[in-house]
């Protein structure tokens, strides 16, 4: 039997390859700072990871490229994330730049995009501008056909990663002046072929974090597009669009990862080595305690990243569920780590040049692009509410389930993955979600397990706890999203919202009982895998998503509604009041 | 008056009539407008339902028939006129409004 860490091999090499961070080497974080500071595009060390073929992990294996297996792909963009978030997104940008060609792309269009990712250049998306982000039916570049079979685009996409560097980009245009759904369409946009004049590149925007990263900007002017360069169906552009989304959400949940991996390391270096009143920082029981949390954090978030990249095989189809979820939950919570990590870390964690050349505050400042970018928090609770009515019908018929659920299939880790199916995803799931539709049988489960007799006292309790927490919410939540009907932002409340984080807390707890369910008769055998056949991990892992919940104690949102319309007649009374807006008259 | 048959198997059939009924009574309870203030011709988007919603609205709209719909059927058929027509023709044993 495969063992589950010989499938990440690429992901080790690459690490060894990468050499000591802490060295003065390329990847070393002295280099990486030094970048950072001078807010220095990482030509080099994209180039090497173009050496190392990481490009080829962009490319499906059918068009001549490595990528079959999401997991392994996740686990190098996490590797390279660990050393610098500004590498990682500079160069992972291809995958996401490409997605849409894989999903809709002609036979033609597929194998010219796969040739010329393989020879190193690279794709970016570029969907928003100046006044439209996440909303992406707002957009106003557009395309207009005119009669000699061509579109001429024009418009002007802002905040676009790599708009400047990448020889390639992807487009989404208005292809009908009412726009809509159907009024959008994915067009590949080649600079290399577009005649002088046709575009220009907007200036850097200069960012909080991934400082040397190319976050710019691209204008047309009547460009000109041939046929070929459309993306699937006209008007297919949008739901195309949403659709890769999807598989890029996830893997930015592993980017996360890789910044909270350094930002960990880092700190417990420091506790372990630094002195204090006579012992360890590590000996401290408070910082002792909140770095196992920080730990129990990582493992549990790898288990999130990891049963979403598998279900990307077995259930494409409800990548749209998994993909909000992933995205919402794991770079929250791995932001309140490195909250945390800091407070152990100390005066370290605000300094530039200290500690290993002042990682830390990079991977603080970089890892918060993570929740806001490529949907933020809000879009992607927001798409869950769309689905609550069907997932609430898809959770109740998996109540009279009596075998193990399909969850517990999708993360056995020895199973191997079904192909992935780029035509299997889909803008809805249909009520299903294989992980809260397993969840009943799975805490039935840990219930027999808690009662073990093999597990000490505590561990018994904790699990129960836990365990009848859980239970408690996923009744609750449940029968109340079965009531709930959808139909935009504006019109859905706070306290949605907050039932849709919960949402994504309860599936993550779900994650990653059926991780641990599925794995901890075969786990331990490497020191990587000990996590998911320890049962006080388990436990511990529970209660860390479970604070994440929302309780009732929420504010009245009538007082919130009340409160808010007086801050706004205070604002502007400000307004007033300023010496500018005195007239003669008044004074 | 609503329409629905069984069919001799026991399926639930659903006319186009019945299926304009159902859309209106989801918008209704969406909007908190009356059903007789929706017009069955107006798109879904006028009445603040946005595309991801309607996304939604298309996997309501398919479990209720009992027939596997594609999420954007209401992107293609932006109406309740359109959408039930749409649906009353590919729904199993469907019967359309009589001319």
């Amino acid at each position: 039997m495969k063992l589950p860490s010989l499938k990440h091999a690429p992901a080790y090499d690459l690490e060894a390859a990468l050499g000591n961070p802490y060295s003065d080497g390329l990847f070393g974080y002295a280099q990486r700072t030094a970048e950072d500071e001078d807010e220095q595009y990482p030509l080099d060390a994209l180039r090497w990871l173009d050496g190392w073929g990481m490009q080829q992990h962009y490319v499906p294996l059918a068009l001549g490229g490595m990528l079959h297996d999401f997991e392994v792909l996740l686990s190098l963009v996490r590797t390279i994330s660990r050393r610098d978030v500004t590498v990682a997104v500079s160069h992972a940008v291809s995958f996401l730049g490409s997605a849409g060609v894989w999903i809709a792309g002609s036979e033609n269009q597929k194998s010219g995009l796969a040739a010329r990712l393989l020879r190193g250049q690279r794709v970016s998306l570029a969907l928003t501008e100046r006044d439209h982000g996440g909303d992406l039916l707002s957009y106003e570049t557009s395309a207009h056909f005119n009669k000699e079979d061509r579109h001429l685009l024009y418009g002007e996409k802002w905040l676009i990663n790599g708009a400047t560097q990448n020889a390639l980009v992807s487009v989404l245009a208005r292809t009908e002046p009412n726009g809509g759904p159907r009024g959008f369409s994915l067009f590949l946009f080649d600079k290399q072929t577009a005649r002088p004049g046709a575009f220009d590149c907007l200036r850097k925007v200069r960012t909080l974090g991934v400082r040397g990263s190319d976050i710019s900007g691209i204008r047309f002017h009547h460009a000109e597009l041939e046929q070929s360069a459309m993306i699937g169906a006209r008007g297919e552009g949008f739901e195309v669009v949403l659709k890769g989304l999807q598989l890029s959400r996830i893997l930015c949940a592993a980017i996360s990862l890789g910044a909270a991996d350094a930002a960990f390391a880092v700190t417990l270096d420091f506790a372990l080595t630094r002195d204090v009143y006579g012992g360890t920082v590590f000996e401290i029981p408070q910082c002792r305690r909140l770095l196992v949390e920080c730990w129990v954090d990582l493992l549990l978030c790898e288990s999130l990243v990891t049963a979403a990249a598998r279900s990307l095989h077995f259930v494409p189809q409800e990548a749209s569920v998994h993909s909000a979820v992933v995205k919402y939950l794991v770079p929250r919570m791995l932001e309140h780590t490195h909250k945390q990590l800091s407070i152990v870390l100390g005066a370290r964690y605000y300094l530039r040049d200290d500690h290993h050349s002042g990682i830390f505050q990079k991977m603080l400042r970089d890892s918060a692009l993570i929740s806001l970018f490529d949907g933020s928090s809000i879009v992607n609770l927001y798409s869950l509410t769309t689905q609550f009515k069907a997932l609430y019908r898809g959770w109740e018929h998996g109540l009279t389930r009596s075998s193990n659920g399909p969850g517990l299939s999708v993360c056995n880790l020895a199973a191997p993955l079904p192909e992935f199916t780029w035509n299997g995803l889909s803008l809805t799931s249909n009520g299903q979600n294989c992980f809260i539709d397993s969840l009943h049988s799975s805490l039935a489960a840990v219930r027999s397990l808690s009662d073990s007799c093999r597990l000490s006292p505590d561990t018994s309790d904790a699990l129960r706890q836990q365990a009848d927490f859980l239970a408690a919410t996923e009744n609750a939540l449940m029968l109340e999203l079965g009531s709930f009907d959808s139909s935009s932002p504006h019109k859905t409340s706070a306290k949605t919202f907050d039932k849709a984080g919960d949402y994504c807390v309860l599936q993550g707890a779900a994650m990653v009982l059926q991780m641990w369910l599925a794995n901890h008769d075969q786990a331990g055998r490497h020191l990587a895998d000990e996590h998911l056949a320890d049962e006080r991990w388990l436990a511990l892992a529970l209660g860390r998503l479970n604070c994440c919940l929302h309780l009732e104690t929420q504010p009245n949102e009538q007082l919130i509604h009340d409160l808010g319309e007086r801050l706004l007649r205070r604002h502007l009374e400000k307004l007033d009041a300023r010496p500018e807006n005195v007239t003669v008259a008044s004074a | 008056m609503r329409n629905t048959a069984f069919s001799s198997s026991g399926i639930q059939e659903h006319d186009e009539e019945s299926i304009q009924i159902w859309l209106v009574e989801q918008i209704a309870r969406t909007t908190g407008l009356k059903p007789d203030q929706i017009d069955i011709a107006q798109s879904f988007a006028s009445y603040g339902i946005d595309s991801v919603a309607a996304a939604g609205l298309a996997g309501e709209l398919s479990n209720w028939l009992g027939t596997q719909l594609a999420p954007t059927v209401t992107w293609d058929y932006p109406s309740v006129r359109l959408l039930a027509q749409y649906a009353a023709v590919i729904c199993p044993g469907h019967r359309a409004l009589a001319a």
